[in-house]
């Protein structure tokens, strides 16, 4: 845990974070518009201060609410991993501006993030399906994307809230023991 | 003899269809291994087929994650025995899971 | 034969193709975006050749498409996606503890990093604490898994090339090894080992036989083993200068593991980010300079040594005391994210996981080095011959496993 690497992160980038910079364990995390994604990051990588020149990870995450873009960066500065998460995007079409002007690694895990979750990153020149076959129209890896689930069916359905995805419309609701805290998944349509 | 190791999904499954057209008879198939046997412990995702005998004939089943070498050793064995006893005759074989007459 | 209805395409039945004519590379709609575009025109004297999944030499089920003139490859476009499973989507569905032996089998060469990777980043969620002899034993037969893995890339790297000698060595040390991992963890592979909070089981008597027993003979072994290919002319011929690349375009394509330090750059996981007790260890990080095929291929059999010289270590110092941190079955972490990254034979395996304080993991990103080093095939391969692909393809050291996920 850095706490000047944090000092300074607040000091550069005070007018772009939207969130306060968390740090837990060795891993120190910020929040930013997507729009401020490419500033950022040229400022990370190219700043003296950071010299944020390795890029660990970039991927996606779907909270249900919104999607996130969730980036992974590393420098010998700090001893710390640092997370940039790039949240807001709105869940009907994602965009977000791409890194590959500064790491053209970064092509295929933007390639991964829109096959799971279909979110186009722009200023990337292939963004097109990578696991998938090309004919495929949805994206997995979202929260509305139900796997097929046959315990659920089962009469023998149990109270695991994976196992209650899909409800048989004449289960009697006082068989079914909810877990407390587990989230209501809605009823497959 | 074709083995099948590894975990068939569905954008391999036309390559692997094709594949098996291909090849002259007399042909065997052996499915190596618990996701070809029966999908695995990757059943229910979204992209892999549930054993290979839903799309091809197999004649030798080897289960396991991974199979053991004795297993595959014995399977190559039960294969020998099929190939035996069908030497002269090539029944129809069936696309999914079938029990031999002689279990 | 005729279709009455055909599925959509998300239907998890499989589109047969009903014509089993020939697999054209071209694919049959217009380019998508700017890249398959500029691909997929061909230019004066230029062709298509398919390398289609089923092939001897691309490391598992993966499509290359090669656009060559003559003999020479001007481009090629990976097609993925033949092997992925969807073990992400999967873990969303499974217990923390369940999920462990869902990573296992996408990089099956090296399964117990990929448990390390996962394991690691749920004890940094859970506060978990490490007994240090479990960390000694993950140590332990982690370095035990990554010679395993370095003698396949030694017989795979020459199997491409041509020499069949080779991989049958490397088999036969592979093989040791995998029954000593056998009698420790219970398999060969894919060894469902590691737990949140420590290891499956202590070490054995079998296991300590078999491993002292190899020990005395490891160095000579494994010298006869590289013997064999280290000062081959055919060998060094083909490979020095194949696919050469400069420490700057590796940092900017996301290499890590040997293909980064073949570069010249000396980052490890290991020492720039340590987990576990590898601070208590004394290792070099083996470093090259030339950043072609040799450098690689020379890179990993050093660090096969530093694997024996941790594993000597660790063996001296190896403490009393549990194997396994004393965790509750029903495991739910507070709403949170963590990353953890271990340094696996093939560079940075890395897990990002996102709790929401239910029982299963809210997201599990899985990030695979192999994934990122087969983007930069096409990079390596401007103007080589075709019989160099898969030269570069294999002194990468992709596993199609963990490619695909």
């Amino acid at each position: 845990m850095d706490r000047r690497f944090k000092a300074r992160l607040e000091a550069h980038f005070e007018d772009r974070l939207t969130g306060p910079v968390r740090q837990r364990h060795d891993e120190t995390e910020i929040r930013i518009r997507p729009g401020d994604v490419v500033p950022v990051m040229t400022e990370l990588h190219d700043n003296a201060d950071f010299r944020f020149e390795f890029l660990a990870d970039l991927c996606g995450v779907d909270t249900g609410e919104a999607m996130h873009v969730v980036y992974h960066l590393w420098s010998d500065t700090t001893p710390d991993w640092l997370r940039v998460i790039a949240d807001g995007l709105s869940r009907d079409d994602p965009r977000a501006p791409s890194l590959t002007f500064l790491w053209p690694g970064a092509e295929w895990m933007e390639r991964e993030a829109y096959d799971m979750f279909g979110i186009n990153f722009e200023g990337n020149r292939d963004v097109r399906r990578i696991y998938m076959p090309p004919e495929y129209t949805s994206f997995p890896l979202r929260k509305d994307f139900h796997l097929p689930d046959d315990a659920a069916r089962s009469p023998g359905a149990g109270s695991r809230h994976m196992e209650q995805a899909h409800l048989p419309t004449d289960t009697p609701s006082a068989t079914i023991r909810r877990l407390p805290g587990s989230r209501q998944l809605p009823a497959k349509p | 003899m074709l083995i099948v190791a590894g975990t068939l999904t569905t954008k391999m499954a036309g390559p692997l269809i094709r594949l098996w057209e291909q090849m002259p008879e007399p042909k065997w198939c052996v499915a190596l291994g618990d996701c070809t046997c029966s999908g695995g412990r990757y059943k229910r995702s979204y992209s892999t087929v549930e054993g290979i005998d839903r799309v091809m004939p197999v004649d030798v089943y080897i289960p396991g994650c991974p199979p053991r070498p004795e297993g595959l050793m014995y399977g190559m064995m039960k294969l020998q025995q099929l190939v035996k006893q069908r030497r002269g005759h090539w029944p129809e074989r069936a696309i999914g899971p079938t029990v031999p007459q002689d279990v | 034969m005729t279709t009455t209805q055909r599925p959509s395409a998300d239907d998890p039945r499989i589109l047969l193709d009903q014509e089993a004519g020939v697999f054209e590379p071209i694919p049959p709609y217009p380019p998508r975006t700017e890249r398959e575009a500029e691909f997929y025109t061909l230019g004066d004297g230029e062709m298509f050749l398919n390398m289609g999944p089923q092939h001897p030499s691309t490391h598992g089920v993966l499509r290359v498409v090669l656009k060559i003139q003559g003999e020479n490859v001007v481009d090629l476009d990976p097609v993925l996606g033949y092997l992925h499973r969807g073990v992400e989507k999967l873990a969303e569905n499974a217990d923390y503890h369940q999920v462990i032996s869902q990573v296992d089998p996408l990089e099956y060469v090296s399964s117990l990093f990929n448990e390390w990777g996962a394991v690691l980043s749920f004890e940094k969620l859970l506060d978990v604490e490490v007994p240090r002899r479990a960390e000694y034993i993950r140590v332990l037969s982690a370095e035990l898994n990554r010679i395993a893995s370095h003698s396949l890339f030694l017989g795979w790297m020459a199997l491409d090339l041509g020499g069949l000698t080779p991989i049958l060595w490397s088999f036969i040390e592979r093989d040791e090894i995998v029954e000593m991992l056998a009698s420790l963890t219970g398999q060969r592979m894919l060894f469902n080992y590691f737990r949140i909070g420590g290891v499956n089981g202590d070490l054995n008597h079998d296991f300590m036989s078999r491993l002292g027993n190899w020990m005395s003979r490891a160095t000579e072994q494994i010298e006869a083993g590289q013997g064999l290919l280290n000062e081959n002319e055919i060998f060094v011929r083909r490979m020095r200068g194949l696919g050469p690349i400069d420490t700057a375009t590796a940092l900017r394509m996301c290499f890590t593991g040997p293909n980064l330090r073949a570069t010249g750059v000396p980052f490890d996981i290991r020492r720039a980010h340590p987990y576990s007790v590898y601070p208590e260890l004394d290792f070099d990080i083996p470093t090259r300079s030339e950043g072609d095929s040799l450098a690689r291929y020379l890179l990993r059999m050093e660090e096969v040594k530093q694997s024996l010289r941790i594993i000597d270590q660790c063996l001296h110092q190896m403490p009393d005391g549990p194997v396994i941190a004393k965790l509750p079955r029903l495991l739910r972490p507070r709403p949170g994210r963590a990353y953890a990254a271990v340094e696996s034979p093939r560079g940075q395996y890395a897990t990002y996981v996102v709790s929401d304080g239910t029982d299963q993991p809210f997201r599990m990103r899985i990030h695979d080095p192999s994934y990122i080093h087969l983007q930069s095939v096409g990079l390596l391969m401007k103007g080589n011959l075709i019989a160099d692909t898969m030269a570069i393809m294999a002194s990468l050291d992709p596993i199609m496993g963990g490619v695909d996920k």
